[in-house]
């Protein structure tokens, strides 16, 4: 196909995901496969990219918490169309994975869900554990998933006191087990303090700081 | 420099009082009894001008049926949404505050408050925003926001009803001061909060016959301009905002309350690195801060009959609730630091 349709379909995915417009991005998603588009590349260099100016926009102060959520809905109608159609990939046993959930005690998700979200899309392989997550529950999936990093959410300053005993606790159980952390009472030196091997102060920089824990681009 | 009264020195604390009486996050927060022993004796230990009751954002929300989690040692959370979306809460009466729930305990705990205490009493709301949020879902708000087919502006029609009603009940039993708490707002956009978060608070803050301040958690700065012209008495803000910087825009209209940081420094600082902290903000605020005439029925700080409190508009606070990890020295030297007279 020619490289200036494919542009456009996929300048139409990540405006539709930056427009918080489902339709678009649904429309694009169609277009895409019809035309041919690999559906990896569709959501790489399309939806990803997207999110990515959505990142951008939030760290700016352009977009807050209710217009990153709208684009997330769209990206997801994107998703729930592209995703069937990603070529079964040999490359996926050597996704690298994160459990991520909200500590114990706390029931906030939806940065923590938006972090999921953008590692997901980033190319990480994600068990999202939901809220209200105990150390046992964190260990348990980390040892069946054998992630790579276990991401630990707090959005209070009481249960966000916790996180240093958790960390405890993983190091403890898997010496090799990368943690990170993060949430709005938290800062990189609170996370350092805690002996967290990742901090991230939002979605964008959390798949910045987890390919730099990995040592990976 | 002008003179410009004294400084009030009110660190937003229930939760350390737990050290002192023994008693769990859970007694203080289901018995009265309980929850009046930890403030009186951190009321007698440290004679704040000020002294706020337990922070707890799910009395209301448990009150209008949310399901919420207790710990023996942790602040609840809500856990179970109440209200659908769609319809459910154009069917509920609004709170009978002596019946539902928990909000009994907070209500005899300021009578009681009110009858032994010296100091003013504060007590906190929480805010329509965040209620909304409580019972239908955060998200479904947030989202709301943008949709804006009038569903949510009916739901907080609904919430600012539930935090009027509370508020004034707080204040029939003797609370000088209700902060409402709103940290839902920090998630939005200046605009959004103008469309969807001041008018509430304004209601609230015009039907009770208190002093109001607005407390939004979390690094507010843009929303400053805006809470700065939202019809309370004073604003409480976070650590990671640059108070000084907003006493300078503010020139004396409002009080703002804060920011020692209840976590970095609060629990982590030795005392001295308290009263380091506190002297460093006092010094920095002296060049912005304004006299203020409280014109309430009862100024802060003046309990006799109606009056005029008169002080400065910098109120030295924590910049959010203090956890119950929160050092008792590390109080006393907050106190302290904010009592000294600095040059």
């Amino acid at each position: 196909m020619d490289a200036g349709k494919q542009d456009e379909i996929l300048n139409q995915l990540s405006e539709g995901v930056v427009q918080f417009d489902e339709d678009q991005v649904i429309r694009a998603s169609r277009r895409a496969l019809d035309e041919g588009i690999d559906a990896l590349t569709a959501i790489v260099e399309g939806l990803s990219r997207g999110m990515e100016t959505v990142g951008d926009l939030f760290q700016r102060k352009k977009y807050f918490v209710p217009e990153v959520l709208m684009c997330a809905d769209a990206l997801n109608a994107g998703l729930d169309i592209l995703k069937p159609h990603l070529k079964a990939d040999g490359a996926a046993t050597k996704k690298r994975r994160v459990v991520i959930g909200t500590i114990e005690g706390d029931i906030h998700e939806i940065g923590k869900s938006l972090v999921a979200l953008m590692l997901d899309i980033s190319g990480f392989e994600v068990r999202d554990l939901g809220v209200d997550v105990s150390l046992e529950r964190f260990l348990s999936e980390h040892r069946e998933q054998r992630s790579d990093i276990i991401a630990i959410s707090a959005l209070m300053s009481t249960t966000m006191l916790r996180m240093r005993d958790f960390i405890e606790g993983i190091k403890e159980a898997d010496p090799e087990a990368l943690t990170m952390v993060g949430g709005a009472p938290l800062s990189a030196e609170i996370a350092r303090g805690f002996g967290a091997d990742g901090y991230a102060e939002d979605a964008r920089g959390a798949v910045i700081e987890a390919k730099r824990i990995l040592a990976i681009d | 420099m002008e003179e410009v009264g004294r400084n009030f020195v009110v660190p937003l604390m229930g939760y350390p009082g737990l050290t002192m009486t023994g008693a769990t996050v859970r007694q203080v927060l289901q018995d009265s009894n309980a929850q009046f022993e930890a403030l009186d004796a951190l009321g007698k230990a440290f004679s704040p001008d000020v002294l706020f009751s337990f922070m707890d954002l799910t009395a209301e929300a448990e009150a209008l049926g949310a399901r919420v989690t207790f710990s023996e040692n942790q602040p609840p959370s809500v856990v179970e949404h109440s209200i659908t979306w769609e319809e459910g809460w154009k069917a509920r009466r609004v709170l009978d505050a002596e019946r539902d729930g928990r909000l009994r305990v907070f209500i005899r705990t300021m009578e009681r408050m009110k009858k032994n205490l010296d100091m003013a009493r504060g007590a906190y709301v929480t805010g329509p925003l965040t209620l909304a949020g409580e019972v239908a879902g955060i998200k479904k708000v947030m989202k709301g926001m943008i949709r804006d087919d009038g569903s949510l502006r009916r739901l907080l029609q609904f919430t600012t009803e539930v935090a009027r009603g509370y508020a004034r009940c707080l204040v029939a039993a003797g609370a000088d001061i209700i902060c409402i708490l709103e940290p839902s707002a920090a998630l939005v956009s200046p605009r959004h909060y103008h469309e969807f978060s001041k008018g509430p608070v304004e209601e609230i803050s015009g039907s009770v016959d208190a002093i109001t301040l607005l407390h939004i958690c979390g690094d507010v700065t843009p929303l400053i301009p805006e809470m700065i012209r939202t019809r309370v008495h004073g604003i409480s803000i976070d650590s990671a905002v640059d108070i000084v910087g907003v006493l300078d825009q503010l020139d004396g209209r409002m009080a703002i309350a804060g920011n020692i940081d209840p976590i970095k420094t609060m629990v982590f600082s030795t005392p001295e690195g308290v009263r380091e902290r506190v002297a460093g903000l006092r010094m920095k605020a002296q060049q912005y801060e304004k006299t203020l005439v409280s014109r309430c029925h009862r100024g802060i700080g003046e309990r006799d009959g109606p009056g005029q409190g008169i002080h400065s508009n910098f109120i030295l606070s924590t910049g959010c609730d203090c956890p119950p990890e929160v050092p008792l020295e590390n109080i006393a030297a907050f106190m302290e630091g904010g009592r000294e007279s600095i040059s």
